[in-house]
């Protein structure tokens, strides 16, 4: 009897032991989804006890070496501070790469954070925000005339809903992307964003352009948008995508843009681009094996001086100017998600907390520190004088602030437009066949055409 | 059937004692049990059942029939997979797992300088897949990598960008994985170890020269091990993803696209219900696999 009990004992310490390695660990991690999961709170969430601090914890790929991290962290510790003794964030930081999946990943286990920084586009439209997973701002933007205020007219008509929701808040600013180069190595004299896209091209003659033709074709990617957008009909094309992922590349605009980009791929790509990352067109770029990369104005943090670890050959950040694309065109989608939206799920004291974060992002002293240090514009904003003059001595900023004028042109970048695994695979996978001529343009336009049917296909 | 009845016949009638034991045997079998329904077959009840869906991953799957499998094999990347795959498994058969049982035979016999053998051949194998396909990124790289670097010595005007041209990029990413047959050689040697002294002696004494040995004796009782490895190597090329996907992600082209990047790229456009109908395909042409392996090496039959 004693045998038989000690074996049962030990069975059941077995299975224990078993249910005890499947779990977490946390016991947090068991309670309902909602204010209090651990990716919501950190601390206590105040019900019972308002007096107390309201504590939440976002995951941000903005912190540590990413390069939003340089305005991203002290703006929340700012956060912290203007609301010591009320108020708390918590960065969890997530690698930027992964960070749409784990969004997706909480999302699936119902413990979304109170605050959530973007997303996939496709996710958000065609299931987060169809499925209740959003709480909805527009009562907030009408009783907050100074946030409201500043959206862009595109965005907040892109985010508001046929029932008049809005759940991801609309931007106030546009960065729209140009390309730098390198003055020591190119200084034409003509104003780039003047000219025609083909007189760009006689102006540019053998100069090296930094291509990255590996990951997703970033670098190659912003290119092929501006050569799409200097085509006839090229930028309500590109619009097309706004509403429906564009499928059908078989048309004389896309099909001529590549053919152009298809040329500089061949004639004045750096030795690197074939294979490149981002990050070997930028090192290509830094290291003055190439005189222009194309990239959004977050680029210019890599030019400061506190960065001169990163250059080579000679190359000074001083020297490199910024310009848009020929024709006036910048790359930038303003009919799109803002940056930020909140969880349904989240408790009042929760998201009362997200909406002051909110409202200190869009104040205008918060928006003005954001031009000064990654560039951009909000065109609804009124300058300050100081804002005005900071704003100059970074100058591939102030390159691109006096290049953005009411006759700019936005263009959407073609990777926004296009079905997900084409952008983020199909696309890049066949740059390298593009630039050593094993497809044409019309075969590289009919392969996307396959690849992107095929990805919408259900 | 008769054969099935006669065997049943032939087994020995369970004692008391061992009938009474069986409680607790099926006692201790529980947690294994419990784990294979939850871990194993139920997630693989669910891929198969969701791969005739129309799933997006968050909301209710919608019937489809069988238009996931009529759209993948209508995928010309799809059916470059499969043939991709096919290449690679005998590549895998052939020369994977011939350089692993290389490796082991040196092992066994230890030769002069058998040690720096098993360094040179162990240590990189402790490195990860990822971090390997990284490497060879920079091995095969154009401008400053080793392979185009030494070529330059013999043909100064030679180019190719390893990686992202066709039909290299093939080869390339074989590359990555080929020599790298650890495993292979571990299980071999193990057999190879097992194999009594006596059978040596005897075969000395009736004249088998060392290659003889090793052809008539040897090499056929490790059956069981090469087959094992030929498993374990070939269902490795079905799941292969991390030297795909960080080397040219299935590129140049379609040339070297893989089941596991299409599966992963259906995931990227919430098509579950597709990625999950790749999933069983891959599944079921590793139960191919383990069937005709199993049957080629007669792996169910014992040799001592």
């Amino acid at each position: 009897m004693k045998k038989k009990l000690t074996a049962l004992l030990l069975a059941c310490l077995m299975l224990a032991t078993l249910a005890a390695c499947g779990g977490t660990g946390d016991p947090v991690a068991s309670t309902p989804a909602g204010s209090d999961s651990p990716d919501d709170s950190a601390g206590p969430s105040g019900s019972d006890s308002p007096a107390e601090v309201i504590e939440i914890t976002i995951p941000s790929y903005k912190t540590g070496e990413n390069v939003g991290a340089v305005f991203f962290e002290p703006q929340v510790e700012r956060f912290n501070e203007l609301y010591e003794g009320q108020y708390h964030i918590t960065l969890e930081s997530v690698p930027q790469d992964g960070f749409n999946d784990r969004l997706k990943q909480l999302a699936q286990q119902d413990m979304l954070p109170v605050l959530v920084q973007g997303g996939d586009v496709d996710w958000m439209a065609n299931i987060a925000f169809p499925n209740g997973m959003a709480y909805d701002l527009s009562s907030w933007l009408d009783e907050t005339p100074a946030v409201k205020d500043l959206l862009l007219d595109d965005g907040l008509a892109y985010c508001t809903n046929e029932d008049g929701t809005i759940y991801s808040l609309p931007l106030a600013t546009v960065r729209p992307t140009g390309f730098f180069y390198n003055s020591a190595m190119w200084n034409p004299s003509e104003d780039l964003s003047a000219l025609s896209m083909d007189e760009f091209l006689e102006v540019l003659g053998d100069q090296k352009i930094a291509f990255s033709t590996a990951e997703n074709g970033w670098v190659a990617a912003l290119f092929l948008t501006a050569l799409i957008a200097a085509e006839d009909g090229g930028i309500e094309w590109l619009q097309s995508g706004v509403e429906a992922k564009i499928t059908d590349f078989n048309n004389d605009i896309f099909i001529n843009a590549v053919t152009k980009l298809q040329a500089l791929l061949q004639n004045n790509a750096a030795s690197n681009s074939i294979g490149a990352a981002y990050a070997d067109a930028a090192n290509a770029f830094m290291s003055s094996q190439a005189a222009l990369i194309s990239n959004g104005p977050w680029m210019s943090a890599d030019f400061a001086e506190a960065n001169s670890a990163n250059w080579r050959n000679g190359f000074n950040g001083a020297d490199v100017r910024a310009s848009l694309f020929p024709g006036q065109v910048g790359i930038a989608t303003t009919s799109c998600f803002g940056e930020w939206w909140i969880s349904a799920s989240a408790s009042e004291e929760e998201i009362e907390l997200a909406l002051a974060f909110l409202e200190f992002v869009y104040s205008p002293e918060e928006l003005e520190a954001y031009l000064l240090a990654e560039g951009g514009d909000a065109p609804k904003l009124d300058y300050s004088d100081d804002f005005r003059a900071q704003q100059g001595e970074t100058q591939v900023l102030a390159d691109l602030a006096a290049d953005t004028t009411e006759d700019t042109v936005f263009a959407p970048c073609i990777l926004d437009m296009i079905p997900a695994s084409v952008a983020n695979s199909d696309f890049g996978r066949l740059l390298p066949s593009l630039a050593d001529g094993t497809y044409s343009p019309a075969e590289f336009a009919e392969w996307m055409t396959d690849a992107a049917v095929a990805a919408t296909t259900e | 059937m008769n054969a099935i009845r006669r065997r049943w016949a032939l087994r020995p009638r369970a004692g008391r004692l061992e009938r009474a034991n069986y409680k607790w045997i099926y006692l201790f079998l529980l947690p294994t049990v419990i784990i294979f329904v939850l871990f194993y077959a139920v997630p693989i009840v669910q891929v198969f059942v969701t791969s005739f869906t129309r799933w997006d991953g968050f909301t209710d799957p919608e019937f489809n029939g069988l238009r996931n499998y009529i759209n993948m094999f209508t995928n010309s990347a799809f059916l470059q997979s499969l043939k991709n795959l096919f290449l690679w498994c005998l590549v895998a058969a052939v020369f994977h797992v011939g350089f692993g049982t290389l490796v082991a035979f040196v092992l066994f016999y230890r030769p002069r300088g058998w040690k720096l053998t098993r360094a040179v051949f162990m240590i990189p194998n402790v490195i990860s897949a990822a971090a390997w396909a990284m490497i060879y990124r920079f091995i095969f790289n154009n401008d400053f990598g080793v392979l185009n670097t030494i070529i330059r010595f013999f043909d100064p005007d030679f180019n190719v960008q390893w990686f992202y041209q066709s039909p290299w990029a093939f080869w390339a990413v074989t590359l990555t994985w080929l020599f790298y047959a650890v495993i292979v050689t571990l299980v071999v040697l193990g057999d190879l170890m097992n194999i009594p002294s006596e059978l040596g002696e005897a075969a000395r004494l009736d004249g088998a020269t060392g290659w003889q040995f090793i052809r008539h004796i040897q090499l056929p009782l490790c059956r069981g091990a090469i087959g094992t490895s030929v498993i374990v190597s070939l269902t490795a090329r079905i799941a292969m993803y991390e030297q795909i996907s960080l080397t040219t992600a299935g590129g140049p082209g379609n040339d070297t696209m893989s089941l596991s990047i299409l599966l992963v790229n259906g995931i990227l456009d919430y098509r579950y219900g597709y990625a999950n109908a790749v999933g069983v395909v891959m599944f079921l042409i590793g139960l191919v696999i383990l069937f005709v392996v199993n049957r080629l090496f007669r792996m169910d039959e014992t040799d001592y």
